[in-house]
């Protein structure tokens, strides 16, 4: 009995380093930088719809900065945590939705110099970003998460 | 010449009457022997709880006020206009102005008998109508309890108030009671990083007088300049009122404002500092829209009386106070008064009966002689709130139940309906008004917080015994203490929208105010911990309160500050994903309780429809949005909803009030249930 624990012990152990093995040898693309939207699929340069997002990739976390619709005044600001593996790009933010819509497949990526192509592995719906400096004073500071906190919890039925 | 003969002879054998009868009881209630069950010809209510020595009459042509004051004033009878400074001399014939110029005041002897005269008058050919003039009471119990606590820095704002933290109904971290709940509050504090009130939207505050020298109101209080740098006895502004520098005492007739007779109670000074108490003043309280500190914030309160001592309450003197508001640049009525639930239940009756308060509202709500908002912000008219009342009754009080008015019900600081709140229909949107039991225990602090009079007023009960006001600040409870969260929401609304330079219809402004809410209806299972009140007795006892009842009847859900804001930056968005039949989800659009409202239709143009490739037309289905998009773009959708149980009022209903909102959706390879775009 203690022989069979301790093969599977063993087992156990080389499978665990192998994982770690390969997650460590993988280095994902690498996206850091403050990118701007500049079209998801002719929304934006064909409909002239009002959408305006920045998205800052750091190490591992990101940050949006999102104005969405027409007359909204406001961007709201959201953050949460990704990573790359290869060309695919996968995170949550900080509520737990995860990137990419509800299946949370995430996103090819594709970097071509100063612009980042972010395609959807869900729908195939490709957005277009381009590298800026930084995102502007005046909506960095005016950003707002969209937290609603007088929502009380759920009540536990 | 015999006519006019014959009629002082009936009319002085009418007061002659009243006199006789008084020799039998002189303290024989009105609504006593030979009054009529339901009104009658051009009577249209009855003497049931109506003032003595007074009755209304709404003349057929507002010219004939003098001829009716000739053929009565040999029997002692004065006739005096209901609203000063209108006249048939001042308004133009046909004119809204000119409509309530036609109501009459007659004051006599208050031993007259009022359906004896009330049936001669309604033989006059000059005579439209006749209303006895009733008697309002105020939705709360007007007993108050001082603060006790030791003060603390909030740790949710940068304000300095020291009682701030105390106001669990602007910021409820859920300590205030074992029973507390996070959340149940107007989330205020977070809108005050964006807004703290303008002072060029006015507040009137309808109510007892307000302590307008307050040294934590008098920052905010509107200042009719013309008569405080005027001649004292003097009408300078020409408003048809003397002296009325802060308002108006519409029972003294006189510009006046008081607060401390026997009988008052700091109703009116406690629900202006809900609405207004100066902010980041390192004194006191915190009010919704009370300002940053500065002397340009904070919006503007005028105090208009209508409860004065144990004096007033008519409704003469509420729909003088109304129609003042219009005329005078309030674009908001905060109103802790009306009938007991189910002395109307229609909006039609109430109308026909209640004709003169119903005038005077519409009068207001319709932007009074200039037919425009006072606040720039709405284009077409001002905006009326009233309280739920507080009769535990399954339904709203009128005049708060009609149609055009906001009716405020009350939760407590467990985010559950309080024990007294009316509930049911007429009932649009809930508000925290504290309850004295939230639990089996009694807590002054679950109350609502707010200022005072300065001086502690006495009042005698009928057994003698005497009672002191808190001074400066106390806790008190109701509907009437909702009702101000619900006004000062309103008023910070309206002076965001004048920031973001956005403008309503009154309409609009209503539907924005009543879809800025939180859930309620989720809450609602089981029952609560709370005071019973029995109401044959008028006693009450600890036991559990059933929430069955209130689900679904509180309004549309608990009014959020912070939504309100968020509303007025933009038309809501929703993204629904491409090639997909889905069910979007509403609360952005309609607030927290979006999936148990009732709506009524969908709307979308067909350029819309074609813009995302809809096959079939958008509706809703379980509360939300099902919608099958099959082109990336954008469309727009005019969505109609309830707010307030599942028929709209108006006419023969008591009901809720039909809410519109246009709602943009973008067609895209994916969606988020939190709206990120990535």
């Amino acid at each position: 009995m203690k022989r069979i624990l301790y093969i599977l012990a063993v087992a156990f152990s080389c499978m665990v380093l192998s994982v770690s093995c390969q997650t460590k040898e993988e280095s994902g693309t690498d996206i850091t930088g403050v990118w701007h939207l500049v079209d998801t699929e002719g929304l934006i340069l064909d409909q002239e719809l009002d959408v305006d997002v920045y998205a800052v990739f750091g190490r591992g976390n990101f940050e949006l900065y999102q104005r969405i619709g027409q007359s909204a005044g406001r961007y709201w600001y959201y953050s949460g945590t990704y990573s790359t593996s290869g060309n695919v790009l996968t995170g949550r933010y900080s509520d737990g939705t995860r990137l990419g819509g509800v299946s949370g497949e995430g996103y090819s990526i594709s970097l071509d110099g100063s612009t980042l192509f972010l395609t959807s592995v869900f729908s195939g719906e490709v957005s277009e970003y381009e590298l800026v400096e930084e995102v502007p004073s005046e909506i960095a500071d005016s950003a707002v998460p969209p937290v609603k906190s007088a929502d009380a919890p759920a009540p536990v039925l | 010449m015999k006519m006019k003969f014959t009629n002082i002879a009936t009319v002085t054998a009418a007061l002659a009457l009243a006199v006789s009868a008084c020799s039998v009881d002189p303290f024989e209630d009105g609504a006593g022997h030979g009054a009529p069950d339901m009104p009658v010809g051009k009577i249209v209510n009855t003497s049931s709880n109506s003032a003595k020595g007074s009755i209304l009459v709404k003349l057929n042509d507002a010219s004939q006020a003098d001829a009716l004051q000739a053929r009565l004033e040999e029997c002692g009878i004065v006739v005096s206009p209901v609203f000063q400074g209108l006249t048939a001399a001042t308004t133009k014939a046909g004119s809204a102005e000119n409509n309530l110029a036609r109501w009459c005041r007659l004051d006599f002897s208050e031993y007259a008998d009022l359906d004896s005269l009330a049936s001669v008058l309604s033989g006059y050919e000059e005579v439209g109508r006749v209303q006895f003039n009733t008697r309002l009471k105020l939705a709360s119990d007007c007993r108050s309890y001082p603060v006790t606590s030791v003060p603390t820095k909030a740790d949710f704002s940068d304000f300095n108030d020291p009682q701030l933290a105390a106001q669990w109904h602007y910021h409820n971290d859920g300590s205030v009671v074992a029973s507390a709940r996070r959340g149940a509050d107007v989330n205020v504090a977070d809108a005050w990083r964006l807004e703290t009130g303008r002072p060029e939207v006015i507040v009137a505050i309808i109510d007892q007088g307000v302590q307008y020298n307050h040294p934590d109101l008098a920052q905010n209080m509107w200042v009719n300049t013309a008569e405080l740098n005027g001649t004292p006895g003097v009408d300078d502004d020409e408003n048809g009122y003397v002296d009325d520098i802060y308002g108006y005492n519409f029972v003294a007739k006189s510009g006046e404002i008081t607060w401390t007779k026997q009988g008052d109670s700091g109703h009116g000074t406690h629900v202006a500092g809900t609405v207004a108490a100066v902010n980041n003043n390192a004194t006191g309280v915190c009010g919704i829209a009370g300002g940053d500190g500065s002397s340009d914030s904070g919006v503007r309160m005028m105090s208009l009386q209508v409860f004065d001592g144990n004096a007033g309450g008519k409704v003469d003197e509420s729909a003088a106070a109304i129609r003042y508001a219009a005329d005078n640049g309030a674009s908001i009525i905060q109103c802790s008064w009306g009938y007991a639930a189910g002395a109307y239940q229609s909006d039609a009756q109430w109308t026909a009966s209640a004709r003169l308060e119903a005038e005077a509202l519409e009068y207001f709500l319709n932007g009074g002689k200039t037919g425009r908002g006072n606040c720039s912000a709405i284009t077409d008219g001002n905006i009326a709130i009233f309280a739920a009342g507080n009769d535990s009754d399954d339904m709203a009080s009128y005049p708060g139940a009609s149609r055009g008015c906001i009716s405020v019900t009350s939760f407590a600081s467990d985010n559950l309906p309080a024990n007294y709140t009316n509930y049911g229909p007429g009932c649009n949107i809930a508000a925290p008004g504290g309850e004295y039991y939230t639990g089996d225990t009694y807590y002054d602090e679950t109350c609502v917080l707010s200022t005072m009079p300065t001086e502690s007023i006495s009042s005698v009960g009928d057994d003698g015994t005497v009672t002191n006001t808190p001074a400066n600040y106390g806790y008190m409870q109701g509907t009437s203490m909702a009702c101000p969260h619900m006004s000062g929401v309103a008023a910070l609304g309206l002076s965001y929208a004048l920031d973001m330079g956005k403008t309503y219809t009154r309409e609009e402004f209503m539907s924005l105010l009543l879809t800025s809410v939180n859930d309620i209806d989720s809450y609602l299972v089981g029952s609560k911990t709370t005071l019973i009140v029995n109401p044959a007795t008028n006693t009450g006892s600890i036991g559990e309160l059933d929430l069955a009842p209130y689900y679904g009847q509180m309004g549309t859900g608990t009014i959020d500050a912070w939504r309100v804001l968020m509303q007025i930056e933009g038309t809501p968005c929703l993204v629904a994903e491409v090639g997909k039949s889905q069910r979007l989800n509403l609360d952005s659009v309609f607030g927290g309780g979006s999936e148990n409202l009732t709506y009524l239709n969908v709307e979308i143009s067909d350029d819309d429809y074609d813009a995302i490739g809809l096959m079939t037309d958008p509706v809703i289905k379980g509360g939300q949005l099902l919608i099958q998009p099959t082109y990336y773009g954008s469309a727009k959708l005019t969505i109609t909803a309830i707010a307030g149980g599942s028929q709209v009022g108006g006419g023969a209903n008591i009901g809720g009030m039909e809410i519109t909102k246009e709602v943009s959706v973008i067609a895209r390879g994916i969606s988020n249930g939190n709206g990120g775009w990535l």
